[in-house]
Formats: structure tokens, sequence, C-alpha cells
């Protein structure tokens, strides 16, 4: 997704953010809307979104994160997120990671296709993420990013804020 | 080494963390003075009972305001409305039903924020609580069931940003300018996930409504924080707010006694304080400026624009950034004796109850209403895409809001540009986008100052410790 500050109202819109009726199914079958209409047909579990700078930022909304994992996108790649945006991601167990120099390299490498203003770009290549290197492979070149900080590795192997609140009020 | 006044607010808030002062980086256990949370306690609920929890941590700790969605009346909307009204009671914490203003407006006007204060809400434009001195930041809903359920929640100490103010507004700039000018010529993530202090001489020649909409948009800009010094115009803000509590109730929650100490003894950063970067901003340099169409990122200045002669269909004064009484007094004066554009819907809805009253009592609100202002229920509307009045595809928006994002305030096939209450009132009256003055297209120079290699010297000792704290926090 080759833009600056994809909103959270370019990921998951007005129109379902104040329903309380969404399933994972539709919420799977509205993510990124407002920013390509396209994106949830063209995309699929298991796919790595990797964008660019100020990622997730406006509002507090938890199901800009949460319609991401409804889609099954297992992690998002950014230059820089909104902390806002990370809260969201780490207290719902969401891996995002910021790799400004994948970004910069992914710029150059799609540059016709930014150039023609295509949305979401999708290459299709396998991306090998190794977390106890905090190395990133792609097409044979390396990239590495910062070590998650233990407070968010934490919410992530507990699978979330809400596990690890719980356990501690069974403890009080 | 001394703190920021981050490091020193999330000091005095701090349950659990690093057993020396915080520095930035630092994660920790905060016990906030108040969290605020809208129609989202619907969805805290749940959180919060799917957890286990029976009883609230610190009733005194909440504020439910209901404002986002005020206007729908479907039984799903009610019952909803209903179920968070029932659990307000059973917990004991006070509750603002529809219609009594928009959350953060509530939480300003009726005391719930204090300078020195850590004060959250389960929304992004927490920010605007560092208006009075205290640190105001987002939370989001599972970290708001933390805080019902234990009264803490956890956070990461934001590297802070002095942006230092001098001079004094030119008549005819506002507060928006100022917020919509720092977002425009800082938009390479400069600020991001910071927390910024405002300090300088250009401080005292801010009203508070003022300060209010700048630490209101200081969320778009992109930092976790927008603090502004305690001084005689906060003394004098919270005067009237307790003298308002004194008859509606709630004046347990500071003492006149209290608003003399803070002048006293304001809380401010140490003179040692590290920061990340400086930014300095002369007030005298700035003018009315336009932000948008779609992002915040891109402004104008309202020379500029006016030449283009943007043709508007609908014009917007709401919102928690825009709607308080200084700026329904500044559109009204624009406006006075003058009807909307034909072509033009202008909407209006006052940040409270409270704040209609008031310009109803001063004539203000009659004014709007005779040039044709449409009136809105006080709470979020259009602004968030809620309610009547929303931009159909092809329309073209002006609005005294924070967002102009595609889609936000209605179809994505829509522009939305945002700008200060005087510009959407003249622009509601001409039909394009124009301010009541004219202005020279000038805009402040960038003044950044990176500070980093100086605040990376100095934390590189403490980084270790950081992280192995970091862990036995965890």
């Amino acid at each position: 997704m080759p833009q600056d500050n994809v909103n959270t109202d370019a990921i998951y819109g007005k129109d379902y953010t104040y329903r309380d009726d969404m399933t994972p199914e539709i919420m799977a079958r509205v993510v990124m809307e407002n920013y390509d209409p396209g994106f949830a047909a063209s995309t699929k579990a298991g796919d790595v979104i990797v964008s660019q700078y100020n990622f997730g930022t406006g509002s507090s909304r938890e199901q800009a994160v949460t319609c991401l994992k409804a889609k099954g996108i297992p992690l998002v790649i950014a230059a820089s997120f909104s902390q806002t945006y990370l809260r969201n991601a780490f207290n719902n167990g969401f891996l995002c990671i910021e790799v400004p120099d994948l970004v910069a390299r992914l710029r150059q490498q799609f540059g016709a296709e930014i150039t023609a203003k295509e949305k979401t770009i999708i290459p299709g290549d396998e991306i090998d993420i190794d977390f106890t290197s905090s190395t990133i492979t792609w097409r044979g070149d390396k990239f590495s990013f910062p070590a998650l900080g233990s407070v968010p590795q934490s919410l992530v192997v507990a699978g979330g804020v809400e596990n690890l609140v719980a356990k501690r009020l069974a403890l009080a | 080494m001394g703190q920021t006044i981050v490091e020193k607010i999330a000091q005095k808030h701090m349950t659990e963390g690093p057993p020396r002062p915080l520095r930035t980086g630092d994660f920790l256990s905060i016990r906030p003075h108040r969290c605020m949370t809208h129609d989202n306690t619907s969805a805290v609920m749940s959180k919060f009972k799917g957890i286990g929890a029976k009883k609230v941590k610190d009733p005194n700790q909440l504020t439910f305001a209901l404002d986002h969605d005020i206007q729908n009346q479907d039984e799903s909307n009610q019952k909803k409305y209903r179920a968070i009204e029932a659990f307000a009671k059973e917990q004991g914490v006070d509750f603002y039903p529809a219609g009594s203003g928009i959350g953060h407006q509530i939480m300003v006007e009726r005391g719930y924020v204090i300078p020195g204060s850590f004060v959250v809400a389960s929304d992004s434009h927490s920010n605007m609580y560092g208006a009075l001195g205290a640190i105001g930041t987002p939370i989001v809903r599972t970290d708001a069931a933390a805080v019902w359920a234990t009264g803490e929640f956890w956070w990461q100490i934001p590297r802070s940003i002095q942006v230092v103010l001098e001079g004094k507004l030119p008549d005819g700039v506002t507060g928006k300018d100022v917020i919509i000018t720092l977002c425009g010529l800082y938009n390479h993530d400069e600020c991001l996930n910071a927390a910024v202090e405002f300090t300088g001489p250009g401080v005292a020649s801010l009203s508070m409504d003022a300060r209010f909409s700048i630490s209101n948009m200081t969320t778009e800009w992109g930092p976790l924080v927008g603090w502004f010094p305690v001084d005689d115009i906060t003394a004098e803000y919270l005067r009237a707010v307790r003298q308002r509590l004194e008859a509606s109730g709630g004046a347990e929650r500071f003492s006149r006694n209290d608003i003399e100490n803070w002048k006293t003894y304001p809380p401010a950063p140490d003179a040692d304080a590290i920061y990340a970067a400086r930014i300095m901003l002369d007030l005298a340099q700035v003018t009315p400026h336009v932000s948008g169409p779609d992002t915040v990122q891109a402004m104008q200045s309202l020379a500029e624009i006016q030449n283009k002669k943007v043709a508007i269909q609908k014009a917007y004064l709401i919102s928690c950034v825009n709607s308080r009484l200084e700026d329904l007094a500044a559109a009204a004066a624009v406006i006075k004796g003058q009807k909307t554009s034909s072509g033009v819907k202008f909407y209006l809805s006052a940040a409270s109850k409270w704040v209609q009253e008031e310009a109803e009592r001063r004539g203000i609100w009659q004014t709007l209403l005779d040039a044709g202002a449409q009136p809105l229920p006080s709470g979020c509307g259009p602004c968030i895409g809620l309610g009547v009045g929303l931009l159909e595809a092809g329309e073209v928006g002006i609005s005294a809001t924070n967002r102009n994002f595609k889609g936000r305030m209605g179809s994505r096939d829509a522009k939305c540009y945002l700008a200060s209450p005087e510009v959407v009132a003249a622009s509601a009256v001409a039909g394009y986008i124009r301010g009541p003055h004219q202005f020279e297209h000038q805009a402040p120079q960038r003044a950044y100052a990176d500070l980093t290699s100086a605040w990376h010297q100095l934390s590189a000792s403490q980084r270790k410790s950081k992280f192995c704290q970091a862990s036995r926090n965890a």
C-alpha cells in the first residue's frame, strides 16, 4: 500500500465502526474499503501488508486492527505507526513492525506501479520474517528491524491484554 | 538530569515501573486521575465482563458520556444506551446521557480535568485535556477495560518535543490556524507519537478556547500529548468551572483553594529536562489556513484557496475542536445579518448543552439560526459520519472539525476542507471557501531543531537498565 498516513477511516469506515452486529466474516469483506474498495477481493489470508509512514493514524477504533485479523492478515509492516494503532494491535495480540528500509526498497522496486497510482500492489512472492534475529528477507535482501519491547512481546504471547488482566484478577 | 512534564506527571500517577526517575521509553503502569468512555462504553462493558470482572475498581475514576450516535433512535441503539445507563447506576459511575455534550467537553467543563493530572479517554482526541495543564492521552477500549477492572493501564513514556510560541496572533487568526499550520509545516512524522509541550511568551496571548482547539488537534498532527502551561487564563477558566459546579453539583472535584495552589505552584517541566526536538513558532507570522482535502498534512493559505473559488455545498460549525463559546461567537460576528448562500447547507452543533445555553443567553445562537444554520443536538454528528447532514458523493464541505479523511464525514467521493469557525461562516455565506478578512499569502518558516544526538548520548547508559526493568515489569 504505497501511501503515507493510511488512516483508520480508510482501514475501517464509519458505516461499520458504530455497529455492534459486525461478524468477523463481514469485517473481512469491508476491510480497507475507503482506501481501496478492491482490497478485500484482491487479498487473502496470510498476506502481509506493507505500508509507509504513520500507518493507522486517526481514531482509536479497535476494529482498524481486528478487521485485519478477521481478514487473516498476520501482521503489518510499515515505515512508522501511530502509537494509538499500536496500542490496539498489541492489546489484541497483533504484530506490527517498523521497517523503513524495506519500504524504501519496495518503493524502488515497484516505481512503475506507484507512478500508475495503483492503490494495492500485490507482488505475490514470499517474505521471510525471523523474530529471533529481527531480520526480514525479501528477494534475497535482508532488512533488520528493532526487537519488540518486552511489554508488547508479553501481550502478543498472552494473546492480548484482556487475557493478562483476567489472569491478574484471578490472582487477586 | 531533570524531567519533562510528561515524565513528571506520569511519575506522579505511576503504580509500577522503574525504581528511578522516569525517562523517555520507560514502560510503566499508570493509575489515571480520570478515564472517559463514550458510546464505546458498551464495547468496554463486554470486555470488562469477558475478563471476569464484576465491580469497577474505582467508580470515581470513570465518566461515561454518550456523544457519538446520539441522533440514532433505532431500538438497538436505544437499548445499548439504556444498558450503559443501567451499568453506570449499578457501578456508581457519573453518566451523561445523549444531548449533554461531547465527552471531551464534559471532561473539561465539569471539572474532571485538573492541572497536573493524568487523564485518559478511549478516544483519540483526549489530547485536548493538555490545554488545562493535564496530560491527556488516548487509550483504546481494551485499556479502558483494564482501567475499570484494575484502576491501571500500561503506558510507555513518549519522547518530548518543545514548541516555543512567540509573538501574538494577528486579529482574525485563530488557534485553529495555529494547529493547521503546525500540521502542514511539520508533516513528516517530526512529532509522531511524541509528547508536545507548548511554551514561550506567546502562550499567554492564547485564550482557553484557542488552547483547547490546538491541544485537541495535536492528535491529527501526530503527538500523543499536547500540553499547555498553567497560568492566569487557566485559573480564570477553572474558577468559572467551579462556579458552575457549585450550582449544578460536582463541586467536590476541586476546591477554590486548589485553583490558587495551581496558580502559585503550577505543574512545570524541570529546567534541565531533555527534549528530542524544539520547534519555534512566531504567532505573529501565522495567517488563516485551510487544511485538505483528504489529509491534514496538506495546507493552503486562505489567500491561495480564495483565488481558486472552491465551491462548497456544506459547511459545519460542530465538534470538540471548534464549537465552544468563542468559536460560536466568532462565527456569529462574521455572519450577523447575512444569510447562508442558497446552495449551501450550514450545520451547527455546540460542544455541549452548557455551551449552547450560554450561546443562547448571549444571542449568539439566534444570530447563527437567523443566518440559516441548521442546529443539530450537541454531539459528534457529521464529524464522525453519523446522523443528519453528511457529505454526499461529489459534494465539497468546509468544516470546523479536525479530520478531513476520505469517507469520514460522508461519501468517499466527497471532499472536505478544515478551517476556523470564521472561515466556515464566511464560506457558508459566499458559497465558496473564503475568509471574512483579506490576508497575504504567507506562512511561518519551518524552525525545527533536532536534539536527538544529545538525547541519545544521555539516554544510552539508561537504555540497558530501561529494558531490564521493562522485562521485570512485564
